[in-house]
C-alpha cells in the first residue's frame, strides 16, 4: 500500500520527468530552429554576394535588395537571440539543482518574458548588481517563480509602467526585488490589485515549492522575493 | 424528508468517516464500520432464526415425545380398567346368577370358586357375608369363616354403593391382593355381600406389557400416594410414593418433576375409573428428549459453523472492498495531484509558448522580405543571374517554412502544459504527434500506416492532453515493435457523439496478466520506457476528457489501443476541480 | 475596376511594411496601422474594402478591434493573422465575425486567395 507521502513523491518524480521531457523537446526544437536560421543566414549572405557581383542588375532593384537583405540579417539575429534564450530555459529543466547567477537569471528572464510585457505595454528592465550573487536552487522552480511574479505584476500594472528586476543581497540571504514604477498609482491600490490576481496564489505556491518567501514592500513599491538560504 | 435526512446523517458516518482523518485511520474506520454493519445485518437475523427455530422445534418435539407417553398410559389405563371391570362383572354375575341361599351353602360356593379359578384365574378366595357383617360361607385357602366385617369401612361402603374395590393390601400369605365386594340380597335382608380377593401379580404383567425402557418406570398408587404395585426405582407395594397424584378425577395429567434421585423426570398421571387408584408413568427427561438434545447440538454446531463462515466472508470481502476503495481513492488522488501539479507548472508551457511565439515575428518579417524580393525580381526586366536570384529567394522562403513548422510544433507542444478545451481536428493532432516521433520511427524503419477518415468532424478537447495521450500510446507501440515493424493508425466516426482512434502495432503484444495491470498506476514493463508516463496517466487523461480507452492484445501478435473521444467536452470537467 | 483598399494592422513594423509593399505590387491600395487604436482611427476616417488584422498586439488586440468595428462596419470583411500554434484565436475570431484566418508567417498566395474569395462575396 502506498502512503500519501510516497504518492506525493511519485507524483513529483513523475512531474519532474514530464518537465524534463518537455525541456528535452524544447531544447531539441530550439536547436533545430537555430540550424534553420543559420541556413537562412547563409542563403541571405549568398544573395548579398550575388547582388554585389551582378552589375547587370537594375540599380533600383539592387538597392531594394540590399536593404531587404540587411533587414533579413537583423531579423535572423533577433530569431537566434530568442532561440538562445529559449534554449537556455530548456536546459534549466534538465537539472534538479544548480548554482544560478542572479544577474544572468534576471537578464534571461527579462528576455523570455519580454513578449508578455510588450503585449501589456509594460517595460521590463533589469538592474544589474555589481557583485555576483549566486544561489543554489532548482532552476526550473526559480524561473517559474520569477515568471509567475512578472505575470502577476503585468496583470496589476497599467500600460506605460515599468518593472525593474533587481538582484539584491542582504545579511539574511539573497533576494529578487521587483520594483514597480507606475505613473501616479497608490501602493495599496496596487497591492490589492496584485493579491486579487489569480496568479498571486500560484506565486505563493511556487515560492513555497522553492522554499523562499514573498514580501510586499509598500515603500518603493516593490515585491521582494526572498530566496532560500544556502545550506552551508 | 425525515427519512432522507436520517439517511444523510447515517451514511457519512458509516461509509465516509471524514476526509480529514489520517488516511490509514480512515480506511481502518471504514473497514471497521463495514464489518460491524455487515455483522449486524447477518448475525442478528441468523441468531433470531436460530432462537425461534430452537423454541419451535422444542415445543413440537416435546409434543411428539410426550404424546406417545400419553397414549401408552391411556392404553395401559384401559387395560387395568378392563381387567378390574372383568373381575367385577364376574363377581356381579355370580351375585345375580345365584340366590343368597345357594351361595350361603359352602359346598356350592366352593364349586363356584373352583369354576372361577379355572375359567378366569386370579381369584384367591370367595366369601359371603350376611346382613350382620358375618362371613357365612367361604371358599379359599384361609380359614376366614365367621369373621365379622360389620365394623369395617369397606363393608359399609358396599352396603351404600353396591360395589367396592379395595386398595391393595397384603394378605395373610404376604402377597398383595385387592378385594372386590358386591352387594346382594334376599327377602329378609338387602345387605348380603359377596367378597372376592384377587391376586395383583397380574398388574405387574400389565405394566410389563407397556414395554418400558430401563430408565423408565410405571406403577399404581392410590389417591394417598401409596404404592399399589412394586416400582422399579421408588419403592415396594404399600410404601409411600414420592409422587402425589393431583386431586380429583382429572383424566391424564403430565408434570415435570424432580425425582428423589435428583433426576429431571416427566411424570404422567392417570386415574383409573372405579378403582381409587392412579397409574403413574415416570420417564427421565434425558431419555425423553434425547432426540431433541441431538438436534439441539446439531443446530448449535451449524450455527457456529455458519457464523464462522459468515465472519470469514465478511472479513475477506471487507478487506477486498476496502482495498478496492483505497486503490480507487489513490488513483483519484494521483490524478488530482497530477492536475494540481499541472496547474502549478502550467506556466512553464505558457512561458515557452510565449517565447516560441516571439520567434514567429522575425520569421514573418524574413518571410515577407524574401517574398518581396521575389515579387520585385519577378516584375523586373530580365537580366543575367535573375533565375539564380529567384532560386535563392525561394530557398530562403523554404527555410522559413521549415522554421515555421518547428515553432508551430513547439507551440502546440508547449501548450500541452495548459488545460483548456478547444476545437481540434484529431487527424491533425495525430500528424503533429507523429512529427515529434519522426526521428525515432524513421531511424528504426518503423512503417507508419495512416488510415485516417478525412471527413472526421472536429471535436472539442484539450490539445495538450490529447497530444499526451497519443504520444504515450505511440511511444508504447514503438517500444513494442521490432525495428521495421508496422504501426497502423485509424480514425473513424464511431457514432454521432463519439470519434474512434485506433493505434495498432504488430509488436510483442501483452499477456493476459500484463493487460490486466496495464492501467495500474506505476506499472511498467520496462523501467522508464518512452516518456516515463504510465498508461494509467493516459487512462486518467482520456477519462478526464470524457472519453474511453480500450486495449486488445494477443501475445506475440500485437496490440490495438482504442481511444474513443467525445465530440463535446464532458459537462462535469470540474469533477477534479 | 477601381483599386481595392485594404487596411493592414500589425505591430511588427518591418512585417507590415513589407507585406503592404507586396500587396501593392499585386494591385491593392494598402493602408497601414501599427496598433489597434490607430486602426480604429483609420477606420473612422475612411472606408476599406477589407481589414487584415493581427490578433496579438500590445494594447488593443486584434479581437478587441474586431469587436469594436463590427457594430459600425458589419459589412467590412476581416481576415485575421494569428501567430499561435493552435487554431484557437482564429476560431474565436470567426465567431466574432471574421471571415477567415491565417497563421503567421503567412503564405502570400494563400492570403491573396482568401482576399479574393471574401472580396467577391461582398
Amino acid at each position: 500500500m502506498k502512503k500519501g507521502k510516497a504518492l506525493e513523491t511519485e507524483v513529483a518524480e513523475h512531474k519532474q520527468e514530464e518537465i524534463a521531457f518537455f525541456g528535452k523537446i524544447t531544447a531539441a526544437a530550439t536547436h533545430e530552429m537555430k540550424n534553420v536560421l543559420a541556413i537562412i543566414k547563409e542563403t541571405a549572405g549568398l544573395m548579398e554576394d550575388l547582388v554585389i557581383l551582378s552589375p547587370e542588375m537594375p540599380a533600383s532593384l539592387r538597392e531594394k535588395c540590399q536593404s531587404t537583405l540587411s533587414v533579413i540579417q537583423n531579423q535572423i539575429k533577433r530569431g537566434v537571440d530568442i532561440s538562445d534564450h529559449l534554449n537556455w530555459f530548456a536546459h534549466c529543466t534538465d537539472v534538479p539543482t544548480a548554482s544560478m547567477d542572479l544577474s544572468t537569471t534576471a537578464a534571461q528572464m527579462i528576455h523570455l518574458a519580454q513578449r508578455f510585457a510588450r503585449l501589456k505595454g509594460v517595460v521590463l528592465e533589469v538592474e544589474p548588481s555589481e557583485a555576483s550573487i549566486t544561489v543554489q536552487v532548482r532552476p526550473v522552480f526559480l524561473l517559474m517563480t520569477l515568471f509567475t511574479c512578472i505575470r502577476c505584476c503585468l496583470n496589476a500594472l497599467s500600460p506605460g509602467s515599468r518593472i525593474v528586476l533587481a538582484p539584491e543581497e542582504f545579511d539574511t540571504g539573497s533576494a529578487f526585488s521587483f520594483l514597480l514604477k507606475e505613473k501616479d498609482a497608490r501602493p495599496d491600490a496596487l497591492f490589492s490589485a496584485l493579491s486579487a490576481d489569480a496568479a498571486w496564489s500560484d506565486l505563493q505556491q511556487m515560492v513555497a515549492a522553492l522554499e523562499g518567501a514573498v514580501q510586499w514592500v509598500p515603500d518603493g513599491p516593490c515585491i521582494r522575493l526572498q530566496l532560500p538560504e544556502p545550506l552551508a | 424528508m425525515a427519512e432522507s435526512r436520517w439517511w444523510q446523517y447515517f451514511k457519512p458516518n458509516i461509509f465516509d468517516p471524514g476526509e480529514d482523518l489520517q488516511s490509514t485511520d480512515r480506511y481502518r474506520l471504514l473497514r471497521r464500520n463495514i464489518v460491524v454493519l455487515m455483522m449486524l445485518v447477518t448475525i442478528i437475523p441468523l441468531t433470531l432464526m436460530a432462537v425461534i427455530n430452537y423454541h419451535q422445534y422444542r415445543s413440537s418435539l416435546t409434543d411428539e415425545i410426550i404424546n406417545p407417553m400419553r397414549l401408552l398410559t391411556s392404553k395401559t389405563k384401559h387395560s387395568f380398567e378392563l381387567f378390574l371391570e372383568e373381575k367385577l362383572s364376574t363377581v356381579r354375575f355370580i351375585t345375580s346368577a345365584y340366590p343368597v341361599e345357594t351361595l350361603a351353602n359352602e359346598k356350592n360356593l366352593n364349586r363356584i370358586f373352583r369354576v372361577l379359578k379355572k375359567e378366569f384365574g386370579g381369584f384367591v378366595d370367595l366369601g359371603l357375608i350376611d346382613c350382620k357383617g358375618i362371613q357365612v360361607s367361604y371358599a379359599g385357602p384361609y380359614d376366614l369363616l365367621a369373621k365379622d366385617y360389620s365394623d369395617q369401612a369397606w363393608y359399609h361402603e358396599v352396603t351404600i354403593r353396591g360395589t367396592y374395590v379395595s386398595d391393595v393390601f397384603m394378605g395373610y400369605r404376604n402377597f398383595p391382593h385387592i378385594a372386590i365386594a358386591v352387594q346382594l340380597g334376599n327377602e329378609e335382608c338387602d345387605n348380603w355381600v359377596l367378597r372376592a380377593t384377587i391376586d395383583t401379580s397380574l398388574f405387574d404383567n400389565l405394566i410389563a406389557a407397556m414395554g418400558l425402557d430401563a430408565e423408565s418406570d410405571a406403577f399404581l398408587i392410590n389417591d394417598k400416594g401409596v404404592f399399589q404395585t412394586n416400582s422399579k426405582f421408588y419403592g415396594k407395594v404399600l410404601e409411600k410414593c414420592p409422587f402425589l397424584p393431583p386431586p380429583g378425577n382429572y383424566g391424564i395429567h403430565i408434570e415435570e418433576e424432580m425425582d428423589p434421585k435428583g433426576r429431571e423426570v416427566i411424570v404422567v398421571y392417570t386415574h383409573l375409573e372405579n378403582f381409587c387408584c392412579n397409574l403413574v408413568m415416570v420417564k427421565p427427561k434425558s431419555v425423553v428428549l434425547k432426540t431433541w438434545f441431538t438436534l439441539k447440538s446439531e443446530m448449535f454446531f451449524i450455527f457456529i459453523i455458519g457464523t464462522i463462515f459468515i465472519l470469514l466472508t465478511i472479513f475477506k470481502m471487507t478487506g477486498v472492498l476496502v482495498k478496492k476503495t483505497r486503490d480507487a481513492d489513490e488513483r483519484r488522488e494521483l490524478a488530482f495531484r497530477e492536475l494540481e501539479h499541472a496547474h502549478k507548472l502550467s506556466s512553464i508551457g505558457r512561458l515557452a509558448a510565449g517565447v516560441a511565439h516571439e520567434i514567429n515575428n522575425p520569421l514573418a518579417v524574413i518571410n515577407e522580405k524574401a517574398g518581396l524580393m521575389k515579387d520585385l525580381l519577378e516584375r523586373a526586366e530580365p537580366f543575367d543571374k535573375k533565375e539564380k536570384f529567384m532560386e535563392v529567394t525561394a530557398s530562403i522562403q523554404k527555410s522559413v517554412e521549415r522554421c515555421k513548422t518547428i515553432t508551430h510544433r513547439l507551440l502546440g507542444f508547449a501548450r500541452r502544459m495548459e488545460v483548456q478545451f478547444e476545437l481540434l481536428d484529431v487527424n491533425d493532432v495525430i500528424r503533429e504527434v507523429l512529427g515529434f516521433l519522426e526521428k525515432e520511427y524513421l531511424y528504426r524503419g518503423i512503417e507508419i500506416r495512416l488510415e485516417l477518415d478525412e471527413n472526421l468532424p472536429q471535436i472539442s478537447s484539450d490539445l495538450g492532453q490529447l497530444q499526451q495521450v497519443f504520444l504515450n500510446i505511440l511511444t508504447n507501440s514503438f517500444s513494442a515493435v521490432e525495428d521495421n515493424g508496422l504501426v497502423i493508425i485509424r480514425t473513424w466516426e464511431e457514432d454521432p457523439e463519439t470519434l474512434g482512434v485506433s493505434i495498432e502495432d504488430n509488436g510483442c503484444g501483452m499477456s493476459k496478466e500484463t493487460l490486466d495491470q496495464i492501467f495500474e498506476p506505476f506499472f511498467t514493463t520496462k523501467k522508464g520506457y518512452g516518456t516515463g508516463l504510465g498508461l494509467a496517466i493516459t487512462y486518467g487523461i482520456v477519462q478526464k476528457l470524457g472519453g474511453r480507452l480500450k486495449v486488445e492484445s494477443q501475445e506475440g501478435e500485437g496490440t490495438i489501443f482504442y481511444v474513443f473521444l467525445r465530440k463535446a467536452p464532458p459537462s462535469n470537467t470540474g469533477e477534479l476541480r | 475596376m477601381r483599386e481595392r483598399t485594404l487596411l493592414l494592422v500589425d505591430d511588427e513594423v518591418e512585417f507590415v511594411q513589407t507585406l503592404a509593399e507586396r500587396l501593392q505590387l499585386r494591385g491593392f491600395q494598402v493602408y497601414i496601422a501599427h496598433d489597434g487604436d490607430e486602426a480604429l482611427i483609420q477606420l473612422e476616417k475612411s472606408r476599406f474594402d477589407m481589414v487584415i488584422l493581427d490578433v496579438m498586439m500590445p494594447g488593443l488586440g486584434g479581437l478587441d478591434v474586431l469587436k469594436q468595428m463590427k457594430p459600425i462596419y458589419p459589412e467590412t470583411p476581416v481576415i485575421l493573422l494569428t501567430g499561435r500554434g493552435s487554431t484557437n484565436d482564429g476560431i474565436e475570431g470567426m465567431r466574432l465575425g471574421a471571415r477567415d484566418y491565417l497563421m503567421k508567417p503567412i503564405n502570400i498566395d494563400e492570403l491573396i486567395k482568401k482576399i479574393g474569395e471574401n472580396l467577391n462575396a461582398t
